[in-house]
């Protein structure tokens, strides 16, 4: 195996090969064990860096999964299949009730519902609609930055994302301000 | 990530290895978002697999309107959703003491085919390879950081650094060749369990 | 070191069951509110309720139904959001699912209804107990359950302090006010209704709205942070000179600026409580920056420029700690500029 080689597997790690390199590195890959053997050490290092080992286990799954799936048969790639949503029963739950996905549907979930909570719940948005409205009136508006320059506010609010991603404080005020942020720009 | 494409596109014209080159690729990423759910290492070798095999199963009908790894980190969520469910719905776990007496590297079905840098365990592995970055000229160590901790690609570290993407390429790989080289030195040393 | 299975599987337990730092659980000889801060974070995890909580700054309002129960599998947890934009989120100890409406496209933003109950904010008070004094207040009425205040009194005033409500029957937090210097509500917490120890059946948990789902780890983030500072220690062109007496570096991020592509370099500093984010940006082309500073509920933030850098200093904090630390920054001069 070359250095030119290893340079290919490097970039193979990065997804950064394209046409006849990518050709190259890929037979590479199948013909010569060693130079698997050198992706893969590349592989774990790079995966090492991002953390994807912090349990002290790594086993090479390949061989296993291969002859799992040697016995099924090749497969084709039919001409014209139909496009799978990738919301679909693979990994999504089967809902018992399909209601649309708004605040009027939650509530007629509430009244439906022979849940006692479901009923508190709808009682409850009733009474903050109305002290949403009071509080709109009584305070100031502290939505938006003190600044005059629409683009010096849109940088702020990028940093503030980018603030509460990081930042400890208590989830729920974080995610306040990033609505804040979305809605009423 | 045109990489994976085209390895998609040969599994889905017959090429099994291409598969293989796959799971090479993803499987420690793979393995540890498992394990950040299911907790238990064996138990999440075992869902990664099925996760595998789900995969290579349903890939005639990957039409790449995202990318590999995502429609793969989905099918290892559901996999270790199912996993989770399942289990919650058994009675209590039977008492795992005796399995947990045996060093994992024991379990003898997954013995073959571990690796020899498996032995490494994770955050001295992590520090050996730190290491060996700060002892890299600069700008070497820049690129291979940009890539690895910013995961920037070679068009962006190459603005960043104002360097052809030939030059951030090499670089990169002399980075990694001198990590490759660090690891060997500390595990020939026979210093790391 | 190898850590045997038995070892992190106790570890997990200790870890859920305490619902604390494993640094504080070393504490003995406790004052009694420190005893009342353990006793919130175990049972917040270990307990069921039922209730509705809303969030209020200014006049933001946003209300959320939370749903918890937990048994030896771990927790299960739905909120749903009661106005505003419709979400739900199912978490399943630490796999979060994020629905949104069909339609809507997936956010990558995670923490699409913050993290519910607020647990993370006892155990972030037990880690930063040094620079904050907790006292007795009242006993009240939060949400129907007889509750205590316990008052969060900050060791200066370069912070902000808190005010909880805890329920004194199950020891369960029911308000958080955030407040400033001058005793101002900043931000709150607070649950208007619940039910606490309650059975919950599975279809309570089942989330109801239909769309697209996003599924993450809760601990995804924290182990990022952690490792973009253990990477990145050793570079520093800037210098913090000042900040608050427990302030550390907590994360560190290099990333571009999405709209003109300059790159920024993110530092974020915390007592474990309260947090500031630095950002450090080259200027690329002529463009608005803040000088001075400003504010937005209950974040303040104040802007510099030093050599050839738009510095801003950003977060929870009081208006003079921003700009206290933003006037300490200085520039390392170096071989390559």
């Amino acid at each position: 195996m070359t250095v030119n080689h290893k340079e290919l597997l490097s970039a193979l790690v990065d997804g950064e090969l394209t046409g006849e390199e990518l050709d190259l590195a890929l037979n590479i890959l199948q013909t010569d064990e060693q130079a698997r053997q050198q992706w893969q050490r590349y592989q774990l290092a790079s995966d090492v860096l991002h953390g994807h080992n912090l349990v002290s286990h790594s086993a090479d799954l390949t061989a296993s999964i291969s002859s799992a799936v040697a016995g099924e048969p090749l497969l084709t790639t039919p001409v014209k299949a139909k496009v799978l949503h990738f919301s679909q029963p693979f990994w999504k739950q089967t809902m018992s009730l399909a209601v649309a996905a708004s605040i009027g549907a939650l509530a007629v979930v509430g009244v439906m519902s022979q849940s006692q909570h479901d009923l508190i719940a709808t009682e409850q948005l009733a009474t903050l609609e109305v002290e949403q409205s009071a509080v709109a009136q009584t305070t100031h508006a502290s939505k938006r930055w003190t600044v005059e320059e629409e683009d010096v506010e849109q940088r702020l609010n990028t940093y503030l994302v980018d603030h509460n991603e990081y930042a400890g404080a208590s989830g729920v005020f974080s995610y306040a301000r990033v609505v804040s942020y979305e809605v009423g720009q | 990530m045109s990489v994976d494409l085209e390895l998609v596109q040969r599994v889905q014209a017959g090429d099994k290895k291409a598969f293989d080159v796959l799971i090479m690729k993803y499987q420690q990423r793979i393995v540890h978002v498992i394990t950040g759910f299911v907790h238990d290492p064996v138990e999440a070798l075992d869902v990664a697999q099925e996760a595998f095999i789900k995969a290579y199963r349903a890939i005639p009908n990957f039409r790449g309107d995202s990318a590999f790894y995502t429609w793969l980190y989905r099918i290892a969520i559901n996999t270790s959703k199912n996993h989770l469910t399942a289990r919650s719905r058994r009675p209590p776990l039977h008492d795992v003491d005796a399995m947990d007496a045996t060093n994992f590297y024991d379990a003898p079905e997954l013995k073959e085919f571990e690796t020899p840098e498996s032995k490494l365990v994770s955050d001295e592995l992590q520090q050996v390879i730190y290491n060996a970055i700060e002892g890299l000229p600069e700008d070497t160590a820049t690129a291979i950081k940009l890539r690895e901790l910013e995961g920037l690609s070679y068009e962006e570290i190459a603005e960043v650094m104002g360097c052809p993407i030939g030059t951030v390429r090499s670089r990169i790989f002399r980075a990694r060749e001198a990590i490759d080289k660090q690891i060997h030195e500390t595990m020939s040393e026979g210093e790391i369990r | 070191m190898k850590w045997g299975n038995k070892l992190m599987k106790r570890l997990f337990q200790l870890v859920l069951v305490s619902g604390l730092l494993l640094t504080s659980m070393t504490n003995y000889a406790l004052e009694p509110s420190e005893q009342i801060l353990q006793r919130m974070g175990f049972v917040a995890k270990s307990i069921n309720y039922d209730g509705v909580f809303s969030y209020q700054s200014g006049n933001k309002l946003q209300s959320i139904r939370i749903i918890h129960r937990a048994n030896e599998q771990g927790e299960v947890e739905r909120l749903v959001s009661l106005n505003g934009v419709p979400r739900e989120v199912i978490r399943m100890n630490d796999m979060v699912t994020c629905v949104y409406p069909d339609g809507e496209s997936v956010q990558e933003d995670h923490r699409p209804l913050g993290r519910g109950f607020p647990t993370d904010l006892l155990s972030r008070l037990s880690a930063a107990s040094a620079y904050y004094q907790i006292n007795y207040g009242q006993e009240e009425r939060v949400a129907g359950q007889h509750s205590q205040q316990l008052v969060v009194k900050p060791i200066d005033s370069y912070r902000y302090g808190y005010q909880l409500w805890v329920d004194k029957h199950h020891n369960l937090l029911l308000q958080a006010d955030l407040i400033n210097e001058q005793g101002r509500v900043l931000e709150t917490f607070a649950f208007s209704t619940i039910d606490i120890n309650i059975d919950i059946p599975d279809h309570s948990l089942k989330a109801l709205m239909q769309g697209n789902e996003m599924t993450w780890n809760r601990n995804e983030q924290k182990e990022k942070r952690m490792m973009s500072v253990a990477a990145h220690k050793k570079e520093s062109v800037w210098q913090v000179e000042w900040l608050p007496v427990g302030f550390d570096l907590i994360a560190q991020k290099n990333t571009f600026k999405l709209a003109n592509g300059a790159p920024v370099e993110q530092r974020v500093y915390s007592d474990g409580l309260s947090s500031v984010s630095v950002f450090f940006e080259k200027i690329r082309a002529r463009h608005g920056h803040l000088r001075g500073g400003s504010s937005r509920g209950a974040v303040n933030v104040f802007g510099t420029i030093t050599n050839a850098h738009f510095v801003t200093v950003v977060g929870e904090v009081p208006e003079t700690t921003v700009e206290k630390i933003a006037d300490s920054i200085t520039f390392i001069s170096d071989d390559n500029d």
